[in-house]
């Protein structure tokens, strides 16, 4: 048997109402959603190929993991019914992978942000790459897969895909109506199958966005990638048939 | 996952483990807990290896690579072998090709297993010739830091996709020209598609590799066909040695 831990009156109240209401959400989540959450941890396992065919890339190393990290975390939160901070992480998800399509090609600015620099700030600029998405709009391939298949919905730009999942996302780390946590007289965070139903809609969302992001930014480790790996990532990474059809057409197996 | 825990266990008792035995009792005849540095390819559900070597002395986790395929087996394998170094989320086979391949300054070690069936294959045409690039990558990289001897455990499934002859020829040389392969490029076809002679091949390719950078190795086999298919599970387990030192 486990040594009791040692612990204060407060701190034991917490723990063991945390020790409950962690595996009743939990139950819950998976007596109603059990497949769903074995295709989103699955959907988790897709980075280990961008891992293996990134290796090449140093940024890479690092903001691989922390991608991966993210939707693995944000699975945990739902499961917990911990809504907002699930919502949190995939926000977090998508500026990773689009910071590590920036640095891939900005050596220098990679180098200031591992000492902790924060000149884009200082700068007034939104992020690492600038203001809005337009350094990924200039981007070649993202503009000859725009041209190459305009019925694949728009990545990247003004009220484009991205810029409104991270909108939307963004109120649940600026506590916009209605993404609170807790209830008007209710606090514990307890299993509610319209908000899971909500957020697993976004994380399915949010993973198809980082693959198409990352398929344009790395677009030569995407082509050479492999036909079974290609094809996990286009079948179960990505849900929306146009976004399929366009990739399968711009990168020709 | 192709290895069942009963499959492992079984090949484990029967060869690997005797192997590591007397692996031990070579290299380090005046140890008695040997702390022998162990790579291991392994999986979630499945590392029986590492309980089995450390319950026979031969190692202790804190000696431990764990390679895991996946991020999600690395974190179970984290929260169950704490003291392990574990690492990988991507194929190995992937992996040490690159220049910044993540556990290079961890070699060499006393006991390699390249145990792929763990490593979530991919089953496309040309998996076992990178699985044996893989395997001599490996023994170069033993070489090169001046390492004397070690175990060396190779297991692969063999299915029916054809195996590429030449290409194991060729890619051989391009990995080390310095010194030859010995094996003649007639001995098998170009490419193989008999199952009994890609048996034979890789019993033959395992053997030469090895020779390649170590002058001595003693080996044992278990070649066994699975339920499905004309899937055969092969592994060798041998002890390489550099001298009669």
């Amino acid at each position: 048997m486990m040594a009791e831990i040692p612990m204060g009156d407060s701190t034991r109240i917490m723990h063991e109402s945390q020790e409950k209401w962690v595996v009743e959400n939990w139950n819950n989540t998976l007596a109603n959603y059990t497949e769903d959450v074995e295709k989103l941890v699955n959907m988790t396992e897709l980075f280990n190929i961008w891992a293996t065919k990134l290796q090449s890339i140093s940024s890479a190393d690092k903001f691989i993991p922390e991608i991966f990290m993210d939707s693995y975390i944000s699975i945990h939160f739902a499961g917990y019914g911990l809504y907002k901070y699930a919502h949190a992480c995939l926000r977090s998800q998508l500026e990773s992978a689009l910071r590590l399509v920036y640095f891939s090609k900005h050596e220098v600015e990679y180098g200031w942000w591992s000492e902790g620099s924060t000149w884009f700030k200082d700068n007034k600029l939104a992020d690492v790459w600038g203001r809005g998405h337009d350094y990924f709009r200039e981007l070649r391939t993202v503009k000859d897969f725009k041209k190459e298949c305009p019925d694949a919905p728009e990545l990247f730009g003004n009220k484009m895909r991205i810029a409104k999942l991270y909108s939307e996302l963004s109120q649940f780390i600026h506590s916009g109506a209605g993404q609170f946590q807790t209830e008007v007289g209710k606090v514990s965070p307890a299993y509610e199958m319209e908000k899971f139903h909500r957020w697993n809609g976004m994380f399915k969302k949010v993973q198809e966005c980082i693959h198409v992001a990352l398929a344009l930014g790395f677009p030569d480790e995407f082509k050479n990638m492999g036909e079974t790996d290609r094809s996990k990532i286009t079948n179960s990474g990505i849900s929306n048939s146009s976004f399929r059809q366009a990739l399968d057409k711009f990168f020709p197996p | 996952m192709i290895m069942t825990p009963e499959m492992k266990t079984n090949l484990l008792e029967k060869l690997w483990l005797p192997i590591a035995i007397e692996g031990g009792k070579t290299l380090y005849p005046h140890r008695r807990n040997k702390k022998m540095k162990l790579l291991t390819l392994t999986y979630s559900e499945n590392f029986q290896e590492i309980e089995m070597l450390e319950e026979r002395n031969l190692t202790e986790k804190k000696h431990v690579t764990a390679w895991a395929p996946t991020y999600v087996v690395q974190i179970r394998l984290e929260t169950e072998l704490s003291a392990a170094t574990v690492t990988g989320a991507s194929r190995y086979e992937d992996s040490i090709t690159h220049q910044n391949f993540k556990i290079k300054d961890r070699f060499p070690f006393d006991i390699v297993n390249l145990d792929f069936t763990s490593q979530n294959p991919n089953f496309e045409l040309g998996r076992v010739e990178k699985e044996l690039a893989s395997l001599e990558m490996t023994i170069k990289l033993q070489a090169d830091h001046d390492n004397d001897g070690f175990v060396l455990i190779y297991t692969t499934l063999l299915n029916s996709k054809d195996i590429g002859f030449s290409q194991i020829i060729n890619t051989s040389h391009s990995i080390s020209a310095a010194q030859p392969l010995c094996i003649n490029n007639t001995t098998f076809s170009s490419t193989i598609q008999d199952q009994s002679e890609k048996i034979s091949c890789l019993e033959q390719l395992y053997e030469k590799i090895c020779f390649k950078y170590y002058s001595r190795i003693n080996y044992d086999k278990i070649i066994r066909p699975l339920n499905s298919d004309d899937n055969t599970l092969c592994s060798f387990a041998g002890i390489l040695r550099r001298s009669d030192g």
